[in-house]
């Protein structure tokens, strides 16, 4: 292996396709004979559809049908992209009642503008209070059509315990414990007890749904194009709505534009039964507006929560009622925020109890470590507290009880291999750590954080061919959200033996790509990258091999370098790769052509954890934060390619500033979004980000990711929030509990502070 | 979204006023079309049959010294008000003012014109404009069909939230006129924005101050206050307790009780409560009329009270 291309700072392979605006994504696709399609939204939060009447609609020209539930198969709605279109019973504003079909998308906005409907408005409960009311509206009052699938496709089985629950509106609950909560409590020094709620947030890719579906007459299956994590899922939902074999869907894995867990299936379903009716290629492409009323946002949180400890800062017990605002189906990622919150430390009593509850909003969805920001405000908040009250070092107080490998987790099963004390010693060395105090003297306060994502596994395969001019192909069925197609390309290179430019990641489709999982849950290159290893190695192998005939040697002296078949020591005796393969693509050739696979499937997760470090000022006036440094230091195995390495923890970084300080999707008390456009919803932008924003990359290796990497998309947002929470706390002396933490709440905070001392 | 019949692309006031006239209420016009837009696709506005664009009418791109005015055309963007030097010494407030309005793509398009005649209270520009005393040219077409062009207060244009006395349907701003910097005169802008949302701020207030030639005193001061009421408020009782104090701790703190007292601040929900906004207003009080002061103070004319 030439390992000089790993850990290169190569430009990504479709940078330059992207940023000039080539690069083909979902909306970009046009088929003869596409029609255009509009969702008709509910305006209600609850009500019953009294009449729908598509009369003048109908009219508009150009309108080629008005698609209502009538019209579509009578499946129970196990999930929400099974609500296909609304029967009688809306159950979030936004949710879908009718489609409209035509010739142009004008005509079909037009259209979709006259669908009459009528609606018998009823109350909904919009809060978790409202909806946990003992007379409160039940969104599912027959009891729930099935549970979420999604859930288990971020490698989210984390086995607590169920209770029964006692409430129509609680959808899925879950138990941790170990120890003796209440006793770890009376023999605390000191117990740090308070209330954390975070709102619902967007994940705000700049792409929006988008989905093409063309159907075919002849298997009554279909051809796809949609912006989507996972097509192969994708496919396996598209056939079974339209009740084909799934090999008689084909899937294109598209570029997306931005997807952060969001876009796993949602209207996909819905426009291959249209299409399917009309005969014709179909399109939807959602508003910005639409995204933001029905896309698959993050869910809110409430967690009443207490920490005690000793007096000399040990840790003892932790104890947490835990609740999810999952909206109108379960999809809360509930399991796996109790699971972190309890099990990054050691700690000896811990009681979790964790509630989904459901309301009249859209489900929700994956969102970059779902469950992680929200379970990380909490604990890293209580941690940090202690660590101020007994005016401990935060750092150290971490470095004590953070877990290491091998530990137990809350659930009882131990910690993979990962590096949470590493990159807690890398802060520690940190200039902006050690320059905490000169800070403190500007007026700035310093916070940090830890936080982390388990990471996913699923199988996979690869496959590789050598093609007649010497370059090597990859094939894979995986979605490219993060830079994963250029360290393929590295990793390939360095193992084969080429240069970078010669080896080309061709992305398949469902009928002819070797199968991979939803890009989600960093762990595309975690699990696909072992897998292009073996196909990489074997096809080099039946390279040496026919070399070795040509070239008259032993395939043991044989090495392949910059594209050469070469005699070791002899580097005037040697064959290029292209007349290599050239013998296996012709009339009458002697050898078979280059082309191998690899398949991978391996259950070990290598969790991946950040910490980071927030410094900041207020403008007590106005409550204006100012972030002067932001350190995301993050272990990631092996960055194969630290430039996208860096841009995952920046853009993750990037986006718990925003579950910080800007973001929350405000619904109003009939279950109205009034955050649904940007001009409401602040994504951060320029102005928000820290005057310095400082990566660490710290490299332990693990033995079961490729090169010793392991997932690094989702840890980078997993800790910002607390830090940033905890740098205000120091900054303030005040301690925030609710996100985000805006101008308003800093003074109404601090006039607070000044009233009651 | 159904489209308008005609986009006229108008070259002189007239050629724009007789346009309107043909439509007879139907046509309307458009300058940066940054909020028309947004308005005719939420449905705010009713879709007009036709639409006149008066960004190519020279006369609304005036931006000069006219004796002792500074006039500035109702086409003039943010961009162009950003970098004027003329207003950079004239009339700071209004470069602060339009400096903070949505974003580079948003004051590239966007007019002073635009601003005013969507008539908000809290519109950034506008609330400038008051501060300044500006007035407002505004020509219409007489059932005889002459064009006639008169001058009206600023504070005369607005009827109400989103509500302009400006008829865009028959009636265009020509430009704005204010009086030319007067000896020891300065202006100031600022604004708190909302951490959700990039257009409307929470509060906006802007002030022009004129100090005695000693410089020791308020000569004359004028402040606005946006959103405060359904209107650009001007606060007049604050104004009243600067006018003859001297400058400095216990005059500011008498002008922001008398502000706090007139200004009618809401609570709008989810957007700002009452009590942040009023905990705001003597924050940008505190600010602006300490800088309009500190401008003032750098008056470098020959002074002849
Ligand atoms: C993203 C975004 C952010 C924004 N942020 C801010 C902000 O921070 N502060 C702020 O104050 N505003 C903001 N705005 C609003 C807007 O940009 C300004 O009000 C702008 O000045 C409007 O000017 P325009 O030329 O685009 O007006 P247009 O949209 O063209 O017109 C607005 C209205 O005025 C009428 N009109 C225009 N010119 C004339 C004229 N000469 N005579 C008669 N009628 C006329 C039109 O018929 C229409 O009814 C923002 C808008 C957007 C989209």
């Amino acid at each position: 292996m030439t390992t000089e291309v790993i850990g290169q700072p190569l430009p990504m392979v479709d940078g330059r396709p992207k940023v000039t605006g080539r690069l083909t994504y979902t909306p970009d696709i046009t088929l003869p004979g596409m029609v255009h399609a509009r969702l008709v939204i509910s305006p209600y939060a609850h009500a019953w559809i009294r009449s729908l009447s598509v009369e003048e609609a109908r009219r508009v020209p150009g309108v080629i049908a008005i698609l209502t539930a009538q019209d579509m198969p009578d499946v129970p709605p196990r999930n929400r992209h099974l609500l296909l279109l609304a029967r009688d019973r809306v159950i979030f504003a936004g949710q879908p009642v009718a489609l409209v079909l035509a010739e142009s998308e004008a005509a079909a906005e037009d259209a979709a503008e006259l669908v009459a409907v009528e609606y018998e408005p009823l109350p909904a409960a919009v809060t978790i209070e409202e909806a946990l009311a003992p007379d409160a509206p039940v969104v599912w009052p027959d009891g729930l059509p099935g549970a979420s699938e999604e859930a288990a496709a971020h490698g989210a089985d984390v086995e607590g315990e169920t209770e029964t629950t006692t409430h129509p509106n609680i959808a899925q609950t879950v138990h941790f414990h170990r120890g003796d909560v209440r006793r770890g409590l009376e023999e605390a020094d000191i117990i740090v007890e308070y209330t954390f709620t975070t709102p619902w947030v967007h994940q705000n890719y700049l792409e929006p749904h988008a989905t093409v579906v063309q159907p075919n007459p002849e298997t009554g299956g279909a051809t796809v194009w949609t912006s989507t994590q996972a097509p192969f899922y994708i496919r396996e939902e598209i056939a079974a709505i339209l009740g084909v074999p799934e090999s008689d869907v084909q899937v294109h894995v598209m570029p997306v534009g931005g997807g952060f867990g969001g876009k796993f299936i949602l209207y996909e379903p819905l426009i291959a039964l249209a299409a399917r009716q009309v005969g014709r290629p179909v399109r939807l492409v959602l508003t910005r507006m639409e995204e933001m009323l029905a896309g698959n946002p993050a869910p809110a949180m409430r967690c009443h929560a207490r920490l005690g400890a000793k007096e000399d800062g040990t840790l003892l017990a932790l104890e947490a009622d835990l609740v999810f605002d999952g909206g109108c189906y379960p999809s809360s990622p509930l399991g796996i925020a109790a699971l972190l919150m309890g099990s990054y430390y050691n700690i000896p009593h811990v009681d979790i109890r964790g509630r989904e509850v459901l309301t009249f909003k859209p489900s929700s969805g994956a969102y970059r470590a779902p469950g992680a920001p929200q379970a990380t405000f909490v604990i890293e908040s209580l941690v940090d507290e202690v660590a101020r009250r007994l005016q401990l070092d935060p750092l150290t107080i971490r470095l004590r009880h953070a877990a290491r490998p091998g530990d137990p987790m809350v659930n009882g099963k131990p910690w993979g291999n990962m590096g949470l004390v590493d990159v807690l010693r890398a802060l520690e060395n940190h200039p902006a750590w050690r320059a905490r105090e000169e800070a403190r003297r500007q007026g700035h306060g310093v916070g940090i954080a830890i936080g982390g994502w388990p990471g996913g596994t699923e199988p996979a395969a690869a496959a590789c061919r050598l093609e007649r001019d010497g370059t090597l192909h990859i094939h894979v069925g995986a979605v490219d959200l993060t830079g994963t197609r250029t360290a393929f390309v590295q990793m390939a290179a360095a193992i084969f033996g080429l240069p970078p430019e010669k080896v080309r990641v061709v992305v398949g489709d469902t009928d002819t790509a070797p199968y991979a999982g939803a890009a989600g849950g960093s762990k595309t290159l975690y699990t696909l990258g072992p897998a292009l290893i073996a196909a990489v190695e074997e096809a080099r192998r039946q390279v040496l091999a026919i070399a070795a005939e040509l070239l008259e040697a032993a395939e043991e002296d044989l090495e392949i370098q910059d594209g050469y078949v070469q005699v070791r020591g002899a580097p005037d005796h040697r064959l290029s790769l292209a007349e290599i393969a050239s013998q296996t693509m012709q009339f009458g050739g002697r050898f078979p052509p280059i082309m191998a696979f690899g398949r991978h499937a391996d259950r070990t997760q290598s969790p991946g954890f950040s910490a980071q470090l927030a410094e900041v000022s207020v403008d007590p006036e106005t409550g204006q934060v100012h972030l002067h440094r932001l350190v995301v230091v993050q272990d990631v195995g092996r960055a194969i390619n630290p430039l996208a390495v860096e841009g995952q923890m920046q853009g993750g970084a990037m986006q718990g500033i925003g579950w910080a300080l800007t973001e929350a999707m405000i619904y109003n008390g009939d279950g109205q979004l009034i955050t649904a456009t940007w001009a409401d919803y602040t994504v951060p932008q320029v102005e928000h980000l820290p005057d310095r924003m400082e990566t660490v990359i710290v490299e332990v290796p693990t033995d079961h990711g490729p090169l010793g990497a392991r997932g690094v998309g989702e840890p980078p947002v997993v800790p910002t929030a607390a830090a940033i929470a905890n740098a205000l706390a120091d900054a303030l002396g005040v301690r925030f509990t609710e996100l985000p933490i805006t101008p308003e709440r800093i003074v109404h905070a601090l006039r607070e502070r000044a009233r009651t001392a | 979204m159904p489209r308008w019949e005609t986009y006229h692309l108008a070259t002189t006031v007239e050629d724009a006023l007789n346009f309107l006239a043909v439509y007879q209420g139907e046509a309307t016009v458009i300058a940066g079309g940054t909020d028309l837009m947004i308005d005719l696709e939420t449905g705010e506005v009713p879709l007009p049959r036709g639409v006149v664009d008066i960004t190519r009418v020279k006369e609304l791109q005036v931006l000069r010294r006219e004796g002792k005015y500074v006039v500035v055309g109702a086409g003039v963007t943010h961009s162009r008000i950003v970098t004027s030097s003329l207003l950079q010494v004239e009339a700071p407030c209004l470069v602060e003012a339009c400096g903070v309005i949505g974003g580079p793509q948003v004051r590239n398009m966007g007019t002073l014109g635009g601003n005013v005649a969507h008539a908000l209270p809290a519109a950034d520009g506008t609330v400038a404009l008051v501060a300044l005393e500006a007035e407002a040219q505004v020509a219409r077409r007489t059932a005889e069909g002459q064009v006639v062009r008169t001058w009206h207060p600023i504070t005369s244009l607005f009827l109400g939230p989103g509500r302009s006395a400006v008829d865009s349907t028959r009636e265009l701003i020509v430009a704005f006129r204010f009086p030319a910097r007067r000896p020891r005169e300065g202006s100031a802008f600022d604004r708190i924005m909302r951490p959700q949302g990039v257009a409307l701020p929470i509060l906006g207030v802007a002030a022009r101050v004129q100090l005695t030639p000693d410089g020791q005193h308020f000569q004359r001061a004028c402040l606005c206050i946006g959103p405060a009421g359904p209107v650009p408020f001007r606060a007049r009782q604050a104004e009243a307790v600067l006018v003859g104090q001297p400058v400095g701790e216990e005059t500011l703190a008498q002008a922001v009780t008398a502000a706090l007292e007139e200004a009618r601040l809401r609570t709008s929900r989810h957007r700002a409560t009452r009590e942040y906004r009023q905990e705001m207003l003597r924050v940008l009080l505190r600010r602006v009329i300490p800088k309009a002061v500190e401008r003032a103070r750098t008056w470098k004319g020959v002074d002849t009270p």
